[in-house]
């Protein structure tokens, strides 16, 4: 600094306190994007969508009778599932209280939610049986050893088809929450229709529900 | 030129100008690539959720239960052509929401297959897969299956 006498040391000193300021604020804020952002807990979140929409979707593409038992790893989250989304809520963020992820699920299933929906495909055929069953000798209808006649196809598939819809607006309403500490079960379970020369048609149902214990 | 000469009262504050520059374009830079990062991973993000919807659409074309096959992997030209003027059968059978597709047929046996859907708007994905064409009966040949997808707001 060329300061030859004391004339212009206020302003000097000004400035130099604004620099001060400017470079700490800079800095501050470089360190709080590299050490204090939430970009992991928001990838962990968004992973965890991403994997329960994926598991629900490859359930779909099964083409034979199939279930499984999907465990979540996140056990802070609050995780909310509706036909159309799945949404993980994580409240341990720095910058933001709470983080979001969502997910599109490619295929609409049906989630027992305790008022509509099946828990699993025998709930499935015991429903089917109490609005289809004629004499009421078998308690289930519409598995390979109770299949339907061909003909009652159309009216099966509407009813199936608006039992979907039912779920959908109610869970649209209201998600399903889903405690972490219990797994989820994912079901793909078939109808069976029989056809005049003996061969099996068949449609698929997707089954979500939660595990009781 | 006597101001040149007189040395009262000079105070420079900014000798250090040229450093303060070459450090804050260091800074600019920094949060320049900090940005681009994140932004890349978030297309990247979308680019694979994308990608994850054509993957599950053309298994879904391909497998037994399809309106499209006898067999899985094994397309029928009947029930294709069958299909594009009843569109609503296939969108009946594999519709993930806030996506639409199309697919068509390229083979270098057939010429003549039509495509299913309409053309693609915005940022799309393709996926192609390998399927036998059923032209009739006895006749089998290969070709590829190419499914579109992109996002769609209903």
């Amino acid at each position: 600094m060329l300061r030859l006498n004391n004339d212009g040391i206020i302003s000097w000193l000004l400035s130099q306190l604004a620099l001060l300021l400017a470079a700490a604020i800079l800095i501050a804020s470089i360190a709080s994007i590299t050490f204090y952002n939430d970009w992991q807990k928001e990838a962990e979140a968004k992973r965890l969508a991403l994997n329960l929409a994926s598991e629900i979707a490859s359930m779909d593409l099964k083409t034979y009778p199939n279930s499984t038992l999907y465990w979540i790893d996140l056990k802070k989250a609050s995780i909310y599932l509706s036909t159309e989304y799945v949404r993980v809520i994580r409240y341990d963020g720095n910058i933001h209280k709470k983080l979001f992820a969502t997910a599109t699920l490619l295929v609409k299933p049906s989630i027992y939610n305790g008022s509509v929906g099946w828990r699993n495909g025998d709930d499935l055929y015991s429903s089917l049986c109490q609005k289809f069953c004629k004499n009421g000798d078998s308690s289930k209808m519409g598995d390979a050893e109770n299949p339907f006649s061909y003909d009652e196809k159309p009216e099966v598939e509407n009813y199936i088809a608006s039992e979907l819809n039912r779920i959908s607006k109610e869970l649209a309403i209201r998600p399903l929450r889903i405690d972490p500490n219990r797994p989820l079960y994912i079901e793909k379970a078939y109808i069976y229709f029989k056809k005049d020369d003996g061969t099996l048609d068949r449609i698929g149902v997707l089954i979500v529900s939660q595990v009781k214990t | 030129m006597k101001f040149i000469g007189d040395r009262k009262g000079v105070a420079e504050e900014f000798t250090s100008l040229p450093a303060l520059i070459i450090v804050m374009i260091g800074f600019a830079l920094f949060f320049a690539m900090f940005a681009n990062v994140y932004m890349a991973h978030n297309e990247k993000l979308k680019t694979a959720e994308l990608a994850e919807a054509a993957h599950y659409i053309a298994l879904k074309l391909t497998n037994a239960e399809s309106p499209l096959t006898d067999a899985p992997l094994l397309i029928n030209k009947e029930k294709w052509e069958y299909m594009v003027k009843h569109e609503e059968n296939i969108r009946k059978y594999c519709k993930p929401s806030s996506y639409n597709y199309s697919i068509k047929i390229s083979s270098p046996f057939v010429s003549d297959f039509k495509m299913i859907g309409e053309k693609a708007k915005g940022d799309r994905m393709s996926v192609s897969m390998k399927v036998a064409i059923k032209l009739a009966e006895g006749d089998v040949k290969y070709g590829k299956l190419i499914v579109t997808v992109w996002r769609e707001n209903e």
